[in-house]
């Protein structure tokens, strides 16, 4: 569906993308996961034909270069800041930006009351945006993309600043997109979110892209160990000398490819313990082991 | 693209309605300007500038020298030398001079000779004919203060050099009796095709209130571009299917409609309450189309002149502002000093205003209002297509 090829793009001496390869299959949700400033904001904005690249090319199914207007019909982009008209209601919104990719008369009219009930703003369709919070606003961003029924979106960190009301809505949304078949390309700065999402997804970082496949796969081959805490209940932590791991201030932490078989050893040995915390290796151990640091750092 | 741009326009203007800065710059600021403006004119502001005089002496004596050097160190008149009849005329009519006073041949026997006075005051004489007096005085019938004016300093600086046997000069009645030089007749003669008298004090307010509207218009919605540009609605109508002229395009339309509507309110509004006479609908259209130029061209200008709203909003309202003090919308021309008025001859607006009394009051047409609506129309196009350029260059 979207092929992508030694994409690279600078600005000025900066470089934001450095020779990115990667494919998206048709109906798959694809993310792209990294710190803010690693990329993921300007392959959007290719994908969208926003940018021109440097190098390397982008052919999107059905439209080719996603600057094409063939392309641009194809694509419903979603970006990060809310590309709305304030004084205009949200149904205005909707009808300006269908119109502008050819709809008219009566579908119009059915795919902007699609567009608003799916993100649940019938309601609120007359209400200028200038009303509505944040919440509102980021799911009438989505309705705006999603008007003239794409077959592939682009969404740039589409619940930046949602309440949780309207991003636990908007996360429904994206789910429903997904089982109904459309491909999506998800950038967002939130291992939950990917993780609860994507399909595959690609860790971004510097303009590199890291790593790229199921968070399966991924979590398998970059993930880890199961890492397991325990909190001892004596505050003289027992000799752990022949134990993996590390003991600061009564608490033992170390990697366990079986925990189960840890902690058993610690029971035959009679060991107090006031708490044990298990943590299956996820897409932040990933990010730890790609870059050495947590994706919140 | 087509398609697009009428969407984009009607957006446009949607938001303009609800924008009640923008509504008021277009709209109500030149009402505004138009009503208390007239009601300062009817109140006495035809002060007069220094009285641009061409001279033509075709007597060329030391008499009519004497008169013209007289005059010539009068305060408030300014003399300049006509070639001839017809270029003084056309000073005339171009509004750059008040009147042609030509010295006939014979003006300084007149001043001399002994025998029946030849002053007769020209009110006692309309049927005398050019050429008949002496002293004539061509000028437009519409400034009559200003011929009554001129006509009175000429006719001092004409008693102020004739000869005399003194002591004799003081007793007009004398003078008769004795046969000695009277005053020379001073003939007042109508320039064809000059100006004529504002109808009403409003005929000047309301093509200054245009001005207003062309300017409004201007900035508004090179503000609004410029949002649009800077602002990230930007990324969705770039993302969109249309082609890349077609904000702009959309943005001039939109415009192109409020000012055409905020024109044709004033113009209803000056015709069927203050009076105005408005010449037929082809020199309306070409005073619409002169005013809508420059409005579109500066607006997609001005919007590229700048980084974001702030900075185009300033670069917009400040050299609309210079043109307009310039250009006579904000002050008569004639209260402005002489190099003010000389300067403003560059401002677009002053331009504007020629084609909208011409068309609003002076009952011109095209044949003599072309030459300033074809300035506007070139300048409109020139900046339209250089402010599309850089439109298109900044969204590459």
């Amino acid at each position: 569906m979207i092929q992508v090829r030694s994409l690279s793009k600078r600005v000025d001496s900066r470089v934001l993308l450095d020779k990115l390869s990667f494919d998206v299959d048709p109906g798959e949700f694809f993310g792209l996961f990294g710190p803010p400033g690693a990329g993921k904001s300007a392959i959007a904005h290719l994908l969208a034909g926003l940018l021109v690249p440097d190098s390397g090319r982008i052919m999107v199914e059905g439209g080719g270069d996603p600057r094409t207007r063939a392309a641009k019909r194809q694509v419903g982009f979603v970006p990060q800041a809310l590309a709305l008209y304030e004084q205009l209601s949200a149904e205005q919104n909707a009808r300006f930006f269908a119109r502008l990719y050819g709809l008219s008369g009566d579908k119009l009219d059915q795919h902007v009351g699609w567009a608003l009930d799916f993100v649940r703003l019938g309601e609120w369709r007359h209400e200028p945006v200038l009303r509505f919070s944040q919440g509102m606003a980021r799911r009438l961003n989505l309705a705006c993309a999603l008007v003239h029924n794409p077959p592939v979106l682009v969404l740039d960190e589409p619940l930046a600043g949602a309440d949780p009301q309207s991003r636990a809505l908007m996360l429904d949304n994206l789910r429903h997109l997904k089982e109904h078949g459309r491909t999506i390309v998800y950038c967002s700065p939130s291992l939950a979110d990917v993780s609860r999402l994507c399909d595959k997804v690609a860790i971004i970082d510097q303009g590199r892209i890291l790593a790229l496949d199921t968070i399966e796969d991924l979590v398998a081959g970059y993930g880890g160990p199961t890492q397991v805490t325990v909190t001892f209940a004596d505050d003289e932590a027992p000799n752990l000398d022949q134990m993996p791991g590390s003991v600061e201030n009564g608490v033992w932490r170390f990697p366990a490819e079986d925990p189960i078989l840890a902690l058993q050893r610690l029971a035959r040995e009679g060991y107090a313990v006031a708490s044990i915390h298990v943590e299956a290796p996820g897409l932040e151990s990933v990010y730890e082991s790609l870059t050495g640091r947590r994706s919140r750092d | 693209m087509i398609r697009a741009i009428p969407t984009i326009a009607a957006k446009d203007l949607v938001l303009l309605l609800r924008d009640r800065t923008a509504l008021f710059w277009i709209f109500v600021l030149p009402v505004l300007v138009a009503i208390p403006l007239g009601a300062v004119f009817s109140g006495g502001l035809h002060a007069l500038a220094p009285l641009a005089v061409q001279v033509l002496d075709q007597d060329d004596t030391a008499a009519s020298r004497a008169l013209l050097a007289t005059l010539e160190a009068t305060p408030g008149v300014k003399l300049a030398r006509a070639a001839s009849v017809d270029a003084g005329d056309a000073e005339v009519r171009l509004r750059r001079a008040a009147s042609v006073l030509v010295l006939r041949p014979g003006l300084e026997r007149a001043m001399s000779a002994r025998g029946p006075s030849a002053a007769v005051p020209p009110a006692a004489s309309p049927a005398a004919s050019p050429g008949d007096a002496p002293i004539e005085l061509r000028a437009d019938p519409a400034r009559k203060a200003e011929i009554a004016v001129l006509r009175g300093l000429v006719a001092d600086a004409a008693v102020a050099n004739l000869v005399l046997p003194q002591p004799m000069e003081l007793l007009p009645s004398l003078r008769q009796a004795a046969g000695v030089p009277g005053l020379p007749r001073i003939q007042v003669v109508p320039v064809a095709d000059a100006l004529v008298l504002p109808p009403t004090p409003y005929a000047r307010s309301f093509p200054a209130a245009m001005g207003w509207a062309v300017t409004g218009a201007a900035a508004a919605f090179a503000l609004a571009l410029a949002r649009e540009g800077w602002g990230p609605t930007r990324l969705r109508l770039v993302a969109a299917p249309i082609g890349a002229g077609a904000v702009a395009l959309g943005k001039a339309l939109a415009c192109l409609v409020a000012l055409a509507a905020s024109l044709l309110l004033l113009l209803a509004l000056g015709a069927v309450l203050f009076g105005l006479r408005p010449s037929g609908g082809g020199a309306v259209a070409l005073a619409f189309a002169a005013a809508a130029a420059p409005a579109l061209g500066l607006m997609l200008l001005f919007s590229q002149c700048g980084r974001g709203e702030m900075a185009v909003s300033g670069v917009a309202w400040g050299v609309l502002l210079v043109f307009g003090v310039l250009g006579g919308t904000m002050l008569p021309l004639h209260l402005l000093p002489e190099w003010m008025q000389f300067v403003g001859q560059a401002s677009p607006l002053r331009w504007l205003m020629t084609v909208l009394e011409g068309v609003l009051w002076r009952g011109e047409d095209w044949r003599v209002l072309w030459r300033p609506a074809a300035a506007l129309l070139g300048l409109g196009l020139a900046a339209f297509a250089i402010g599309l350029a850089l439109f298109l260059g900044r969204r590459r």
